[in-house]
């Protein structure tokens, strides 16, 4: 079917690797994707090695093929690689690719909530059984077909791999035939089950509590919706059936009061509930439901770096948080992807609720209450993290052993001139150690992070900085932090930054010169015509966004790309049925400067 | 823009509405949706205004995010059924849930 080919290949590229069945790609290196590019091959004719040698940031490997040729592999930027595209000594590029068969691999979120030291410690989840409230669970994957137990599906939605309700996009996965009614036609509830507990069986991936049992409970279509009246019959059927807990990773803006009856009648009978915060970000107090009701444990999304997720939703219900974006997980068939959302954050918990469980803590608040006890401080405000982000390892009281742990995070540079920066970085969890040596390695983006800089030692957990210099003017430098004690090192994710490009100093802030709004709203709509014009003394403008707000939150937004020392434009704002009571342009320069001016209308 | 929204409707008891969003530029268009609900149609009273129909009433959605490639000459395609509708003159509002504002509307006698 054309229509699901588009799906696939949207999920095979964002797969590290391709090309043989049941291989699981490398992990991506930055948060949102912008790590280091990977190493390339250069092939070139014979005694023609020295043009991608010279060419490249770091040479990785010489080849000498005799009359073959010459190849050269190594770090390479985009400009060097589009100039040996051109030369005709170079017979080919290549990417480097990895080539290997049905390994298991653990994704970030698994080592970084310390999933992986439970597992080793013995803590799997093992005789808990955990529904997955969602589109499915693949009914014969390598990696979660030892942990299925039984399934159910609503009717209207029943598996169907015609799919034909919801068209084109989204369109959910392409499998052949339905192998039960509560076989997963769209991928999402594959995904989450994975997570939550896919086998340590060297294939594949590694869930947080690999040894759990997993119930395919089908309330979404293959489009990826149902209804309230459907989702309320599948929480009461996984409550009868005795699941100890329940994963929703789904959600709305309105409530509903059939599945506010379905929560309480599963928290009577002691069901750990979790939800998805929700993916409306960025914004505050708007936790979806069912997440925001009180007897589910809200959860948020954070990413490699302990940041919070663009996309998430924040709010005081929000009770933890966990890894969502490009989380690695299962898909049908045999098949693996990197998908972002709450969605795959709250699986996290899921899988921890029912670790924490097998370890004999069995009341429903009082895994609530352990799993918030035992969450990492992030630094994130309260309505982001919640207790904090999941620790599982902590909630089961696993000791890392008696050596020493450390871990670091990057944090985005500040105070970044034409050659100089200031790095940021933080500890965030030091245990069985004196003190840990803190500092940086960097280096311009598409290199190997060859030059470091010291940030002295630290004797407990908290921020540290560097300040570099000698810098080149308008380059973009990538940097991560590192961080040592006389046992352990660990280093954070890879951050960047651009330096000044000489035009000025640099840290002027830009200026709103004309702002006019026109109202232009009938009963049915509320429309703003915006004419704005702003300046940049230093002539790096980047941006200029208007907005709409009703009651503070915003309900429409346009934003303009922009450059140099000037510029106006025009934007045009409209919302239905909302009453727009203010209008805001924010004009942003390269440097990050920004200037705003609200409007009453 | 270079996306082309467009709304039919077909009156046979109930009322089919097909939504259909293609790309008639040049250049390919990603789109991003938030969630698994990728659009809506909703049906207004076109005396009174008030919203008499709506899909995504009664519905929720899978919370991940998504993104649609759409090259040149591509559509984005959703079809919604309202069943039993009463007769009477309508507005129907079809919106693209994703991050770029997109939108066609319709009037539907019964």
């Amino acid at each position: 079917m054309s229509d699901g080919n588009i799906t696939r290949r949207r999920v095979l590229r964002s797969v590290g690797s391709a090309g043989v069945a049941g291989v699981v790609g490398t992990q991506s290196v930055g948060a949102e994707g912008r790590g280091r590019p990977d190493r390339y091959i250069v092939g070139v004719e014979r005694g023609q090695a020295d043009l991608p040698a010279q060419a490249a940031d770091e040479v990785y490997r010489r080849f000498d093929f005799d009359d073959i040729g010459e190849a050269v592999s190594g770090w390479f930027t985009e400009e060097a690689l589009a100039g040996l595209r051109n030369n005709p000594n170079v017979r080919y590029i290549e990417e480097n690719g990895t080539m290997q068969a049905h390994e298991q691999t653990t994704p970030y979120g698994i080592q970084i909530t310390d999933a992986d030291v439970a597992i080793d410690g013995g803590n799997t989840g093992d005789g808990v059984s955990v529904a997955i409230i969602d589109s499915g669970i693949d009914a014969q994957h390598e990696t979660l077909a030892e942990n299925l137990g039984e399934g159910w599906a609503a009717a209207a939605a029943a598996c169907d791999s015609n799919c034909g309700g919801c068209r084109y996009g989204g369109d959910g996965s392409d499998i052949s035939e339905c192998l039960a009614e509560w076989d997963d036609d769209n991928e999402h509830g594959t995904h989450v089950a994975g997570t939550v507990g896919a086998a340590d069986n060297g294939s594949g991936v590694l869930g947080v509590a690999p040894d759990v049992t997993l119930h395919a409970v089908k309330v979404l279509d293959c489009c990826g919706s149902g209804g309230y009246d459907d989702i309320a019959a599948g929480i009461e059927w996984s409550t009868d059936q005795g699941h100890d807990v329940q994963n929703m990773s789904l959600g709305a803006d309105t409530g509903s009061d059939v599945v506010r009856d379905a929560l309480q009648y599963a928290a009577n009978r002691n069901v750990v509930i979790i939800g998805s915060a929700g993916n409306s970000g960025e914004c505050t107090d708007c936790v979806g439901f069912p997440a925001r009701d009180e007897r589910v444990i809200a959860v948020s999304a954070t990413d490699a770096n302990d940041e919070l997720a663009s996309f998430s939703s924040t709010g005081p219900e929000v009770e933890l948080a966990a890894p969502g974006v490009d989380t690695l997980s299962s898909i049908p068939r045999n098949d693996y992807a990197e998908f972002s959302g709450t969605s795959m954050s709250a699986p996290h918990v899921s899988g921890a609720a029912a670790t924490v469980i097998a370890a004999g803590t069995t009341d429903r608040e009082s895994v609530r209450s352990t799993l918030k006890e035992s969450a990492d401080d992030i630094g994130l405000p309260d309505n982001d993290q919640g207790a904090g982000r999941l620790n599982v390892a902590d909630a089961v009281g696993t000791d890392s052993g008696d050596g020493e742990t450390v871990s670091v995070v990057t944090r985005d540079a500040t105070e970044v001139g034409e050659i100089t920066a200031t790095l940021n970085g933080e500890v965030t969890e030091l245990d069985a150690a004196d003190g840990t040596d803190v500092g940086f390695e960097y280096g311009e983006s598409g290199g190997n992070l060859p030059n470091t800089v010291d940030a002295g030692t630290l004797s407990a957990i908290g921020a540290f900085d560097a300040a570099v210099d000698g810098l080149d003017s308008g380059v973009e430098y990538e940097f991560r932090a590192v961080a040592t004690t006389k046992e352990a090192s660990d280093t954070g994710g890879v951050q960047t930054f651009t330096t000044g490009d000489g035009g000025g100093t640099g840290d002027s802030r830009p200026a709103i010169d004309g702002f006019a709004v026109t109202d232009g709203s009938n009963p049915a709509w509320s429309r703003h015509t915006v004419d704005w014009s702003v300046s940049d003394d230093d002539g790096d403008l980047a941006t200029v966004t208007s907005e709409q707000l009703a009651a503070g939150s915003v309900v429409d937004s346009v934003t303009s790309d922009v450059s140099g020392d000037a510029a106006e434009g025009t934007h045009e704002l409209e919302s239905k049925r909302t009453s727009a009571d203010e209008v805001r342009v924010t004009v942003v320069d390269a440097a990050g400067n920004e200037t705003s001016e609200t409007r009453t209308v | 823009m270079s996306l082309d929204p467009t709304l039919d409707v077909t009156v046979d008891g109930d009322v089919i509405f097909r939504f259909a969003v293609t790309n008639r530029g040049t250049e390919p268009v990603e789109l991003t949706f938030r969630t698994g609900q990728y659009a809506d149609v909703a049906v207004y009273d076109i005396e009174t205004d008030a919203i008499v129909w709506q899909w995504s009433d009664g519905k929720m959605f899978t919370q991940s995010l998504e993104r649609l490639p759409l090259s040149p000459g591509e559509t984005f395609e959703r079809e919604y059924t309202w069943c039993d509708p009463q007769s009477g003159d309508y507005v129907a509002i079809a919106t693209l849930e994703a991050d770029r504002d997109v939108e066609a509307r319709v009037e539907v006698t019964i």
